[in-house]
């Protein structure tokens, strides 16, 4: 570009032009944004709560794929139903052969030849009678007792039945042939052995864990921990943080990997700089007057032209205000563990591990002060945004508790130290940290 | 021409702050709507192109990173005039073209050290004047005088050549002068630039 007079004239004379848009486009602008706004926060929110949904799906349906996995398999004992003469079920593990003051769930499945209910074994017969040899239950000695009608309990083809030990299993069926025999299995679900457990025949005590089932290495928990952080603008704050996690134990049960999903909400201010030109009143500006001769009094009729003119201060005043701002994390933790102390029912470990907060969204709790008459000019933040990435890394003492049903407990106390600012201007000295406690339930297969 | 906007400001605009959106408008709408005037041929027609192209900035914001101040304000005038330049493309204008029908009399024998304009001239009657020029000499003009382009990027811009580029440009000049010229006649003042 030349430096040619006649451009720089033109440019000089169009430099102050500034027509005003017609105030109903500028209507129809704004409309137009809000609308377009909305479907970019629906398709945000859409594609952000959808992903957070998949990605629930896919941890659920892997770790219950994991953990299930192991009950899925066809167990090893299983017998022939003879239609004419019924049948004892029989376990050859240890964990069924134990004394008589234990409660045992046993789940029995009849497969291949079934059909429909009506072709299952309408009565169940539990018994008490004495264990023969080293197989549990004899088809030597009858069942007689205790018989129990589970027909109500039969679902398609299989029924829950909860009897003390000893216990043998009859199934009268009477609908199969011969030729064409049920098979039966028995599954070992659960045992809840009572305080005196002993072997049979041997006498010996049996330890509650040979009665237990290898425990799944997968375990789901929620967790809920609250969370003060220092080191922000406004100081300190406090956060809630809840979500979904899934365990993972190995090496004897001493270590563990635990991560899933978590939500956390925490407030911050944010301070706003308004500057304004002050109102100062208004006054009638006359427009025009026009006059009228009033012929017979030989008088001039004035009419005034009046428009209301408001009047600002040209000085720029400053105005601070503080506005509250909720946001919500997706919380992603990768937390490794080491139990250095574990029994039956308590563990003490250390836990450690990356976290990533990714910001989902931000909600203004409050709008900008209305600064009434007064000409806003500009508004301005003050306080950085809050930056849509941040990783931390967590350190916990956690002390766990394992009841002898599926559920357990935990407790731990936690430190989080973030590796950068929460704000977007980076500022090292400003880099928080965090205490929090995180309390879990979980359940174990 | 534009107040350089504060980094906070265009992240509220980023996150679709209505009130944001409404203070830009009102502060940015006036000096992107002169721009727009000057690519088109009435005001209705300039503030749909203005529509247009805010509406293109607002869905293209999340992609301008911020740096130095005024970095956004040139991001959405050259936004605007982009809107400008497919506007006249889509509607068929043969931008950089046909000059030479619209040659008004012969060209003005120059005097630039010696030449004077009119002072204080109602910038809407310069606007009518570009906007009474060819399409083509009102592109070439505009990209050249008020964008900054080189030649070499109008001729990129518009696909004619250099050597077009600066006849429609010396020919919009020259009728543009023969306006000013009489303007000055009939107002007195001049304009030294």
């Amino acid at each position: 570009m030349d430096n040619n007079s006649f451009d720089q004239w033109l440019r000089a004379s169009l430099q102050d032009h500034r027509p005003v848009p017609d105030a109903k486009r500028r209507e129809a602008f704004l409309e137009a944004s809000a609308k377009a706004q909305n479907s970019w926060q629906r398709k945000f929110l859409r594609n952000k709560w959808l992903w957070m949904v998949v990605l629930i799906l896919i941890s659920t349906t892997l770790a219950m794929f994991f953990a299930f996995q192991d009950i899925s398999e066809k167990p090893k004992e299983t017998s022939l139903l003879n239609p004419n003469q019924g049948i004892v079920a029989y376990d050859s593990k240890n964990e069924l052969v134990i004394g008589d003051d234990s409660l045992v769930e046993i789940r029995v499945e009849a497969q291949g030849a079934i059909s429909n209910t009506e072709e299952m074994p309408s009565v169940w017969e539990v018994t008490t009678e004495t264990l023969s040899s080293n197989h549990g239950f004899s088809q030597d000695e009858p069942a007689s007792s205790n018989g129990v009608d589970l027909g109500v309990n039969v679902s398609e083809n299989q029924a829950i039945i909860k009897a003390e030990f000893p216990v043998g299993l009859t199934a009268f069926p009477d609908t199969k042939t011969e030729e064409n025999p049920i098979l039966i299995t028995v599954y070992p679900d659960t045992l809840q052995p009572t305080d005196s457990i002993q072997h049979p025949e041997s006498g010996e005590a049996i330890r509650p864990e040979m009665l237990r089932k290898k425990p799944c290495n997968f375990l789901f928990s929620v967790f809920y921990r609250p969370e003060i952080t220092f080191n922000l603008i406004d100081n300190k704050k406090v956060s809630q943080n809840f979500g979904l996690e899934v365990h993972y134990r190995f090496f004897n049960n001493r270590y563990s990997l635990r991560s899933g999903l978590g939500v956390s909400i925490s407030k911050g201010y944010y301070e706003y700089a308004t500057q304004y030109n002050e109102y100062l009143g208004s006054y009638s500006k006359l427009d025009s007057i026009t006059f009228a001769w009033d012929d017979r009094n030989y008088y001039l009729l004035p009419t005034y032209y009046k428009s209301n003119q408001e009047v600002f201060d040209d000085t720029i005043s400053t105005d601070y205000s503080l506005l509250y701002k909720r946001h919500y994390y997706l919380l992603i933790p990768v937390i490794f563990g080491y139990d250095f102390y574990s029994d039956n029912n308590w563990r003490i470990g250390l836990r450690a591990g990356p976290q990533l907060s990714i910001l989902m969204e931000t909600q203004d709790l409050q709008q900008v002060k209305d600064l009434g008459m007064n000409k806003v000019v500009q508004i301005n933040q003050i306080t950085p945004d809050r930056i849509s990435t941040n990783w931390q890394i967590q350190v916990g003492v956690n002390i766990g508790f394992e009841t002898r049903k599926r559920l357990f407990y935990e407790i731990e106390p936690q430190f989080n130290y973030y590796f950068n600012s929460v704000y977007e201007s980076s500022n090292p000295a400003k880099t928080p940290w965090s205490v929090g406690l995180r309390f879990s339930v979980g359940f174990k297969n | 021409m534009f107040e350089p906007l504060d980094p906070s400001f265009i992240g509220r605009l980023k996150k679709g702050d209505q009130q944001a959106i409404a203070e830009w408008y009102d502060t940015a709408a006036p000096g992107l709507l002169s721009v727009c005037m000057r690519y088109s041929s009435t005001t209705y027609e300039a503030e749909d192109l203005l529509h247009d192209g805010l509406m293109k900035v607002l869905n293209k914001i999340h992609t301008f990173q911020y740096r130095n101040p005024g970095g956004f304000e040139a991001w959405v005038k050259r936004v605007l005039v982009n809107t400008a330049l497919n506007y006249l493309r889509s509607e068929g204008k043969k931008i950089a073209q046909n000059f030479d029908i619209f040659t008004i009399g012969e060209t003005m024998e120059l005097d630039e050290e010696n030449e004077e304009f009119p002072r204080d001239i109602d910038p809407d009657l310069i606007i009518q004047w570009i906007r009474e020029l060819p399409d083509g000499y009102r592109t070439v003009l505009n990209l050249y005088v008020f964008e900054s382009y080189s030649h070499k990027e109008i001729s990129e811009v518009l696909g004619v050549s250099e050597s077009t580029s600066k006849s429609q440009l010396f020919k919009a000049r020259a009728m543009l002068r023969k306006r000013a010229a009489s303007a000055l006649i009939l107002k007195g003042g001049a304009y030294n630039g």
